[in-house]
């Protein structure tokens, strides 16, 4: 009896250790405010038809995404390319919900509202540095569902550290380069995007369009599959706002 | 190298030196990996006993024996041999009498990259620097020469089993080479169909070697050229030659592929990854994409295509997305009639086979081995693009995806 009596009486007392080391937490956030150390680099980006938005200099590192996952919102931990820095690789194998998590958790730690860019201001800030698109292979339109497979020989698929692709005039890196970046806009084929609640596929941005099942962190080549699917999958932010100083 | 040969016996000869230090290596190398781990498994060491060189005496002291033959009457011709999907210059019918047919294959140690995608690399050992070895053709009763020379850059010792010819371990016990040396064997023909070769020095040496990319195959064509079921004679306009490898790549403790800085270097760490019999990758023509894309093989509507395919080491089972197998001799043997109409074929790991195919439509097809998950993630996968008109009649996609009512 005596026994379990100190037992709830230490339970208790972590109990109320607990809670006093909680709100000390919670208010320390509130004094701490937002982290400014994890604001990535931004740089400014006209827009078609609309006021200049905010891009990320470059796409997410391995290091930027394994702080997420050291604080436990983000399942995935990623692993370094041959054990070199994370700080020089950029984030790959990253599904649409894995990204999901990591932007929850960015705009919780930053109190600043980052998103993934739609498919048009993608396009809007690598036009300049996108390869010619190759004539289509078949101009049959019953063979329509073969025309996009690609047979140019292009870049190498070696993922390569941070910034050793193009730069366009406005700052922003590595968009021509082998690692496709998540965008917000849904593939729903002929569906009316009303009649969906979840969406099945996502476009992907790289040197050329793809849309990818919301589940897929790494796009393996061949099967069934036609065409030259990305290499690597992985993200950049934007923002309508400029940072904070 | 020096401190193993203060060890070891003084060599009295570069072979006995190789031999000792690959025995040494080895031993060294599951040492040391035991003692890092802290958990030692009981794993037997590796057999590297030389199987095939123990018979050389009994070989030699028989063909020491043996009646010459006199061959003098044969015409010698030189086959140039070229890189695989594709095959070396042939006739389907032989149009001459027997010949010696002369080839070279040069063992060339190199590192190659698997998979680019994760950097996975190989210190592959090749016949010719590719994976597989070149595709040899030859009719029946020509006979095959074969030089057989190993770069003097190369570590270890290499040797060849056709199993298309006969004795001697498949040639296997009569050309163990170094590095900087070669060997001269001549074989007959004496079996129609296409068969597995493969490096086979002894013991462990051997699933090291072939599954390292160190196979190929031959074709060896009846006289008067492939016949159907009922003697009518078969012909194609182009051989697509498909070596499927398993590869068996040791990981590091967070996934990534582990690379070495010389051929061997992996021996240890390798053995115990093929013992899971799970290979990291099963891949055609030595690497991932090495048949898609921009290294895609290209047909027309109205052509016949010869997909040979060989897997030295493990069952596949091909299939052509999109189309069929219309003749298949899926163990290989041409003295046997082809399946016919086969949706996908079943080879048997240390064999090679044969499907033909005249393509009726266009487009992209795949060429797959047919379990998927080796297909897709494992990396079995090639692409034909076909050039020519749809036919409506065969498929037709009367209406297109679109919202539906319920």
């Amino acid at each position: 009896m005596k026994r379990i009596s100190t037992i709830r009486k230490t339970l208790s007392i972590g109990l109320g250790i607990g809670l006093v080391g909680g709100a000390i937490w919670a208010g320390w956030q509130l004094l701490a405010g937002p982290d400014l150390s994890l604001l990535p680099n931004m740089v400014s980006v006209a827009r078609t038809d609309q006021a200049n938005f905010y891009v990320q200099v470059d796409e997410v590192t391995v290091a930027q995404w394994n702080l997420c996952h050291a604080a436990g919102d983000c399942d995935l931990l990623l692993p370094t390319p041959n054990g070199d820095a994370a700080a020089s690789y950029p984030a790959t194998g990253v599904s649409f919900p894995d990204v999901q998590q990591y932007i929850a958790w960015l705009n919780k730690q930053t109190q600043h509202e980052f998103r993934l860019p739609s498919t048009q201001e993608w396009r809007d800030m690598a036009q300049e540095v996108m390869p010619e698109i190759p004539d289509p292979i078949f101009t049959d339109p019953q063979l329509s569902w073969a025309s996009a497979y690609i047979t140019e020989s292009q870049i190498s698929r070696r993922l390569l550290p941070t910034g050793s692709y193009a730069t366009t005039a406005a700052g922003v890196r590595d968009l021509d380069g082998n690692v496709w970046e998540w965008t917000r806009d849904c593939y729903r084929g002929s569906s009316d995007p009303e009649t969906l609640n979840r969406c099945p596929a996502f476009y992907v941005q790289g040197i050329h369009e793809s849309v990818i099942s919301y589940l897929v962190r790494d796009p393996a080549r061949g099967g069934c599959a036609v065409g030259s699917p990305p290499a690597h999958l992985g993200l950049r932010l934007v923002s309508d706002d400029p940072l904070r100083p | 190298m020096i401190k193993l040969n203060t060890n070891a016996q003084i060599p009295t000869s570069r072979r006995n030196m190789l031999k000792g230090s690959a025995i040494a290596g080895a031993a060294v190398l599951t040492g040391s990996l035991g003692a890092a781990n802290q958990t030692p498994r009981p794993s037997p060491m590796p057999n590297i006993r030389m199987n095939g060189a123990d018979l050389i005496p009994v070989q030699q002291r028989e063909m020491a024996a043996a009646a010459p033959v006199d061959l003098s009457g044969l015409e010698r011709v030189k086959q140039t041999l070229v890189r695989p999907p594709f095959a070396p210059a042939h006739e389907q019918v032989a149009t001459q009498p027997p010949r010696i047919i002369e080839v070279e294959l040069v063992v060339d140690e190199r590192l190659m990259v698997v998979d680019e995608d994760t950097g996975a690399s190989i210190w592959a050992m090749t016949y010719n620097g590719s994976v597989p070895g070149p595709l040899i053709i030859v009719h029946v009763g020509d006979y095959v020469e074969l030089t057989l020379r190993s770069r003097a850059s190369n570590q270890l010792e290499h040797n060849i089993d056709f199993h298309a010819s006969t004795g001697a371990l498949g040639g296997g016990a009569l050309t163990h080479i170094y590095p900087g040396e070669e060997t001269v064997l001549r074989w007959k023909a004496t079996k129609p169909g296409v068969f597995t070769y493969h490096c086979a020095p002894g013991g462990a040496m051997i699933p090291y070697h072939v599954c390292h990319g160190m196979n190929g195959a031959v074709m060896v064509l009846p006289r008067e050229g492939l016949k159907d079921g009922d003697g009518n004679a078969l012909t194609y306009d182009d051989i697509a030659y498909i070596g499927e490898q398993d590869y068996y790549l040791p990981k590091n403790s967070d996934g990534s592929f582990k690379t070495y800085a010389n051929a061997g270097d992996d021996y240890s760490e390798s053995l115990d990854a093929m013992r899971t019999l799970t290979p990291t990758h099963s891949v055609f023509n030595g690497a991932v994409g090495a048949l898609t894309g921009e290294k895609a093989l290209h047909s027309e509507v109205g052509k016949t295509v010869l997909m040979i395919h060989n897997q030295a080491n493990r069952d596949t089972r091909p299939h052509l997305i999109g189309g069929h197998g219309n003749y298949v001799w899926e163990a290989g043997s041409f003295s046997d009639a082809p399946q016919t109409g086969l949706e996908t074929w079943f080879i048997r790991g240390g064999s090679a086979g044969a499907a033909m195919y005249t393509f009726e439509q266009p487009g992209v097809y795949a060429y797959v081995n047919h379990n998927l998950i080796e297909a897709a993630l494992l990396g079995a996968t090639a692409h034909f693009i076909v050039m020519g008109d749809w036919n409506n009649d065969l498929m037709e996609q009367v209406v297109a995806p679109h919202v539906s009512e319920t």
